[in-house]
């Protein structure tokens, strides 16, 4: 028997919000990276109930492509964050606030 | 003056509030919109559907495997009828009535990774039972050179050539000053040692 997928909605909603507010509250590059993956992965649950919703296997291909999406941002990300800690010997995005230094 | 632990200074939080309204709204939205029940995949697929006859014969008609393959009987006034629905023994196969007619049904689980695998290169018309999806394989190579772009990039902005030596992907070079790289990301380098580990 399959949950209904509201419940799905639910969850990913959650999960989305809780990135949201880990974006909106922190100041650490390295917690908006995890939670810019948090809302990533609220996007993959919805992307693998609406594919079970539909019997169509669409939904969870594309969740795998959104997973290498995540990976290349954390790529580049993780990056950034090396450069702003050579540059403004932190990690805060507070400081950042000019694009030269 | 003595040191004790003190709660997180919480008014930096007050912007969550607006990510527990958005919460609220989404749950309200979602609990209220009506979605059906889930169409589900299929869990098998038919490979080989005989026609046995007439649906009234289903109770003369039975699955019996006998040298080595699977046969569909019906029971008929003037003798038994064996249909052959597979060469092999062991097969899921079943007598369904349907639409007023028998038929003998073989039928084998259907892969959903398999079927993923299929989708994701462009190639679920030469599946067998594949559950239907749509032809990734363009997405497929565009995802692969936004890979290869992010590795470039994480290399490049990761490089550092301030303290003694530059460093690039295939080749290191020392500088005059002979200093070592300094992997403490990124203090002041001395004359000697680098930086400041």
């Amino acid at each position: 028997m399959a949950v209904d997928v509201t419940y799905y909605l639910v969850l990913s909603a959650g999960l989305f919000c809780i990135g949201l507010a880990g974006i909106l509250t922190r100041k650490n590059a390295l917690m908006f990276l995890m939670s810019v993956e948090l809302m990533l992965n609220a996007a993959n649950i919805n992307f693998v109930a609406f594919s079970l919703q539909w019997g169509n296997l669409t939904g969870q291909t594309f969740a795998l492509f959104t997973m290498a999406l995540a990976a290349a941002e954390v790529a580049i990300g993780i990056g950034i964050i090396l450069v702003l800690y050579r540059n403004f010997d932190d990690v805060d995005v507070t400081d950042a606030t000019s694009m030269r230094w | 003056m003595t040191t004790r632990p003190e709660l997180r200074d919480t008014s930096g939080l007050l912007p969550a509030v607006a990510a527990v309204g958005l919460f609220v709204v989404m749950v309200l939205a979602f609990v209220g919109s009506p979605i059906g029940p889930a169409t589900g995949f299929p869990a098998n697929a038919e490979t080989v559907n005989e026609s046995l006859g007439d649906a009234s014969l289903q109770e003369d008609a039975s699955i019996v495997e006998e040298n080595g393959s699977t046969l569909a009987v019906v029971q008929r006034e003037g003798g038994n009828e064996s249909t052959r629905l597979a060469n092999e023994t062991g097969v899921n196969a079943t007598i369904v009535a349907s639409g007023g007619q028998l038929y003998g049904v073989v039928s084998e689980p259907v892969s959903i990774t398999a079927s993923i695998g299929y989708a994701m290169f462009g190639l679920s018309d030469q599946a067998p039972d594949a559950v239907p999806a749509e032809n990734f394989l363009a997405l497929f190579e565009m995802i692969a050179v936004v890979l290869v772009a992010a590795l470039i990039g994480a290399v490049m902005l990761a490089r550092r050539e301030e303290a003694g030596t530059v460093v690039s992907l295939f080749s290191t070079t020392d500088d005059e000053s002979g200093a070592t790289v300094a992997a403490d990301g990124g203090s002041e380098s001395d004359e000697f040692d680098g930086g400041d580990a």
